[in-house]
């Protein structure tokens, strides 16, 4: 159940990435953006809680939603601004 | 790099309120219902929650050892639900020491102990810190203020959908001179991701 995925004096590598989302030890994202708020627009914040309503209910599970959001490919992945690939993922486990 | 997405609101908007008259002809959720989630997000779900806890294992050793054994259970205990998707989510509570640090990230997505600690930063969401902390931890802490003696051990917590964490820092030295209520507000949302320790402020 608990995953310690790194300590000092464990042999590590720069993993393979499997898909867009993987990036642990990935190098070239840059610095840490700014502080901002949880949501920044409305949009954002009713996507969060819809994606919490549909779990809550059963429409899916959160395993399904992360795996369909995982399978956005790479390119269109990081053309989408953080809370589109909710949206996106939601839109192909509703109808 | 994912941008802010401001100047396309209106096109994300449109899709947005789609699904949500969707789910309200289905049955699954009425915008009302979807509005009280949003307003829950913005008062009730808050760090607060997780420093509560930590605040009270500082005072009481019963309750620190009921915290690292089942932190979902030590937390409904204070009246803090667990709330939002399902039981499937299990909180632990890591606690630091002298000889070791730790820092919670999701290197998948942004996996986060919402219920106990509000809406996630920007900063934990973003590629930039979930790539880089489990490479650099050393390196990340430092900018946000936080630099370890070499000889404190750094672990870094990978969260998964199932598995959430929840840091539970040191109390720093003079805390007991202080209110519980001053307790409280030391224990930032960062003390409890684990990029910072509290500190008490000098007078």
């Amino acid at each position: 159940m608990r995953a310690l995925l790194w300590c000092e004096g464990s042999p590590h590598e720069t993993p393979g990435m499997a898909y867009a989302n993987d990036v642990g030890g990935m190098h070239g994202f840059g610095d840490l953006p700014e502080e901002g708020h949880g949501f920044e627009s409305v949009w954002e914040a009713q996507i969060f809680a819809l994606n919490q309503a549909c779990v809550a209910a059963g429409v899916y599970t959160l395993d399904e939603f992360r795996h369909v959001m995982e399978r956005i490919p790479p390119r269109e992945y990081y053309d989408m601004p953080y809370y589109e690939r909710w949206l996106t993922a939601v839109e192909r486990l509703l109808p | 790099m994912s941008g802010s997405g401001h100047h396309r609101n209106g096109e994300l908007q449109a899709r947005v309120n789609a699904l949500l008259a969707l789910a309200e002809e289905r049955g699954i959720v009425t915008r009302a219902q979807i509005d009280e989630r949003i307003e829950a997000l913005g008062s009730s779900v808050s760090p607060l929650n997780g420093a509560l806890m930590v605040v009270r294992s500082w005072n009481d050793p019963a309750y620190r050892d009921r915290l690292l054994y089942d932190a979902g259970a030590a937390a409904t205990e204070l009246g803090i639900a667990g709330g939002g998707y399902s039981s499937d989510i299990h909180l632990h509570a890591v606690a630091n020491t002298a000889e070791v640090h730790n820092v919670v990230v999701c290197t998948l997505c942004s996996c986060y102990p919402l219920a106990w600690l509000g809406p996630p930063p920007a900063w934990y969401k973003s590629e930039a810190y979930r790539s880089r902390v489990v490479r650099d931890p050393r390196g990340v802490l430092a900018e946000f203020g936080t630099v370890l003696p070499d000889d404190v051990e750094v672990r870094v917590w990978d969260a998964s959908a199932e598995a959430r964490y929840l840091v539970v820092p040191r109390p720093p030295e003079g805390v007991e001179q202080l209110s519980e209520d001053e307790q409280l507000d030391l224990v930032t949302r960062d003390c409890l991701i684990g990029v910072a320790v509290p500190r008490v402020p000098v007078h």
